[in-house]
């Protein structure tokens, strides 16, 4: 039994029609251009008397032709005008557009999501529920409260300023050697996901580097990455504690993600195997930097980026436009709303929101309670952002066989 | 001035009638790439449906344009071939 899904971003996004209407803008500049140049011909031509010396009867004859074309009152030079007053009306549309997309997350809107949340939490209470329970229905019911806590107390300022001089080491990455127990291909996005479930079982810090050979003949790679498994805010080996989500989630660089770069380069994957990245909560993040650094610097071609309740709304627009991102997020799952940031509506980032859970904050959360079921309702979507994503993910999902090298990253300090 | 027309002036005819037809080509594939661009019937609200009415205007003026330019062309060249006929640009 499937729950409904709504998808914001994609090929059918919003921005994805912008960047088509700005496209057509730009085709409609450049015909009026065109015309533009021959009417400038013509002018300097008659200038310059063009069949002047071709006797009355024929210089008359040229005269009356190119009169089409010197003239501002013909054809010509009105069609060019019209083309660039359609180009700047579409402009104009557009930057309207996004103008009443940036007013509709207003205050107004945020506040009105705190209000329902207080009063469900305060109906818990009434109903002898305790204070923790209360305040997990109320967050349930709209964690876009998290949003609005993050936006105006103040707190993402000060992970902005404090997050990158968290001390983060470096990375250690030990070889765990072949996993034979993940033996099986992934086919679809919730196979993706439960991958990542098993990966997230093992040690604090373990990922995984699988080769999978597409129907089309070419070698792929996909990367499983955890998150948060140590809640110490210290300086601590292991390299999913708190100090990698408060780089993270400002985009800060971390030992996390520079010891992904290392297993990757450990297991032999090549500069030109397009890689997918599959994180959930933290490791979505670290997925995302992993991508934008290992792109930039041209190590690895990272080409699909997974996340599964990752708050990625902050650094998840620094990714090249090559990069393609499907972000499920869990509609009850607060841990996405913690940077206080939507992610972009951008062809390239897909979010998919699911419906899966039982109201308590790690239920929402977790992976396979939440996010495999949900993968499997994007599985079924017919949305056509969707589709789009999986589609260009194709050569990751149609593999006969896996081989999965395990490692762990940990974090040492000088 | 009534004499017979010298080369130049002849070539500056054949030249331009070229350039038309260059240009005319442009403006064809021009028309042709608004035309196919991303659907219009799609997009985001009744305004831009409306434009999209209007690229499909602008497409068509492209194609009088660029017809009216083959015209002109195929005019110059004409009256060029006639002049030559009659022993003119030498």
């Amino acid at each position: 039994m499937s729950s409904p899904i709504s998808v914001t971003g994609g090929d059918d996004g919003t921005s994805a029609r912008f960047e088509d209407m700005l496209a057509v803008a730009g085709m409609l500049d450049r015909a009026a251009r065109d015309i533009e140049e021959i009417v400038t011909v013509v002018r300097f031509q008659s200038r310059f008397q063009l069949g002047a010396g071709l006797g009355a009867a024929d210089e008359m004859r040229v005269s009356r032709l190119l009169a089409d074309f010197s003239d501002p009152q013909q054809p010509a030079a009105l069609t060019a005008l019209r083309l660039r007053g359609d180009a700047a009306r579409l402009r104009g549309a557009v930057a309207a557009y996004q103008q009443a997309d940036d007013d509709s997350a207003s205050l107004i809107d945020a506040m009105s999501g705190v209000l329902v949340a207080v009063a469900v939490g305060a109906g818990a209470l009434l109903r002898g529920r305790g204070p923790a329970d209360a305040a997990q229905r109320a967050l349930a019911t709209d964690p876009s409260v998290v949003d609005t806590f993050v936006n105006y107390s103040g707190a993402m300022s000060v992970v902005t300023r404090v997050g990158p001089r968290y001390p983060d080491g470096h990375p250690v990455v030990g070889d765990l050697g072949l996993d034979r127990r993940a033996n099986l291909a992934p086919g679809d996005l919730a196979a993706l996901v439960e991958s990542l479930a098993v990966r997230n079982e093992g040690l604090a810090g373990e990922v995984s580097v699988a080769f999978v050979v597409g129907a089309d003949g070419i070698r792929r790679v996909i990367v499983d990455i955890p998150g948060t498994k140590s809640w110490n805010p210290g300086a601590t080996c292991d390299v999913t504690s708190l100090s990698t989500n408060a780089r993270a989630l400002v985009g800060a660089p971390t030992s996390y993600e520079r010891g992904v770069l290392i297993a990757l380069a450990r297991a032999g994957v090549r500069h030109t195997d397009p890689v997918l990245l599959v994180g959930h909560s933290e490791g979505g993040m670290v997925a995302v930097e992993t991508a934008r650094d290992a792109v930039r610097r041209g190590r690895f071609n990272v080409t699909h980026v997974v996340t599964a309740g990752s708050p990625i709304g902050r650094t998840v627009g620094s990714l090249p436009a090559g990069v393609r991102v499907l972000a499920l997020e869990n509609a009850t799952d607060v841990v996405p709303h913690l940077d206080g940031a939507s992610n972009p509506d951008r062809r390239n980032v897909t979010t998919v929101t699911v419906h899966h859970g039982d109201g308590t904050i790690s239920d929402d959360h977790d992976l396979r309670d939440s996010y495999e079921p949900g993968a499997h309702d994007a599985d079924l979507s017919a949305n056509a952002s969707v589709r789009d994503f999986v589609h260009s993910a194709q050569g990751f999902l149609d593999a006969a066989a896996i081989r999965t090298h395990a490692f762990v990253v940990t974090r040492a300090y000088p | 001035m009534s004499g017979l027309p010298s080369a130049p002036d002849l070539r500056a005819l054949l030249t331009l009638a070229a350039s038309f037809d260059a240009s005319a080509e442009t403006l064809r594939a021009r028309a042709s790439a608004v035309r196919q661009s991303p659907h219009a019937a799609g997009w985001y609200s009744s305004g831009a449906r409306a434009f999209a009415r209007s690229a499909e205007e602008a497409a068509a003026g492209l194609l009088v344009v660029a017809r009216r330019q083959e015209g002109v062309a195929l005019e110059l060249r004409s009256l060029a071939a006639a002049i030559t006929a009659r022993g003119g640009g030498r």
